[in-house]
């Protein structure tokens, strides 16, 4: 009776350690410093209004001579 | 003299096709770097849409011109389409060899850290050390950085 129940629990517990052992599969996520090809494209900048952001990029890169520091896919050059 | 006309029969058929001129092109498969022991190698890992590699072919051209036979480099290039990578290298003299990688093996094999990355390699072909990203400031740690590796 005892075992029974001890083996019902189990049961029960194996759908949830199922789960939490596929949360393994998050170690893979993101891409590589080297495949970051598409997400360097202007498009894929999560930015609502591109043109003024880009014309904002443009006046803040000639009076810093530096840029970044807005949505990039991780800038997709060595900056950072 | 055999080399100049070496040299000068690539580039030729180079220009033909509309490329620039490239001592090789090399496929990711074909690449070993065993080919070039006995020179000081400078692999670098570059991509068309990588803004400081704009800045860093002019100077490994710099380093071609300045250090001749006793420097071999290597650009390899991890875009994943090759029009991209033509596109790019149309507007850069390249007398280096160029090594395709668009599956990025070889990235991963050097487990490349960030965009561009360097890796410098003594005659023997023995790791010396690694240079990510690259901006002008860097260019003359990098020159003495070469110079140093091909002095010894």
């Amino acid at each position: 009776m005892n075992a029974h129940r001890k083996a019902l629990k189990f049961v029960r517990l194996l759908p949830v350690l199922s789960l939490i052992t596929s949360l393994g599969a998050c170690s893979s996520l993101g891409v590589k410093p080297w495949e970051r090809g598409t997400l360097a494209k202007p498009e894929m900048a999560l930015d609502s209004q591109p043109i003024v952001s880009a014309l904002d990029d443009h006046v803040y890169f000639s009076k810093e001579a530096s840029s970044g520091g807005r949505s990039f896919g991780g800038g997709g050059c060595g900056c950072n | 003299m055999k080399h100049l006309c070496q040299r000068l029969a690539i580039s030729l058929l180079l220009l033909g096709s509309g490329h620039s001129f490239a001592q090789q092109q090399i496929a990711a498969e074909n690449f070993d770097l065993a080919h070039y022991r006995g020179k000081v190698v400078y692999l670098d890992f570059w991509a068309s849409w990588c803004t400081p590699c704009r800045a860093s072919f002019p100077f490994m051209a710099e380093m071609a011109a300045t250090h001749d036979d006793d420097l071999a480099i290597v650009a390899i290039n991890v875009d994943e389409h090759r029009a991209d990578a033509q596109g790019f290298l149309a507007d850069y003299e390249t007398p280096f060899d160029i090594v395709f990688d668009p599956a990025g093996k070889l990235a991963g094999e050097h487990q490349v850290p960030g965009m561009p990355t360097s890796f410098l390699f003594d005659r023997d072909g023995q790791l010396i050390g690694s240079h990510v990203g690259f901006r002008k400031k860097d260019m003359d740690k990098l020159r003495d950085w070469i110079a140093g590796a091909v002095a010894n």
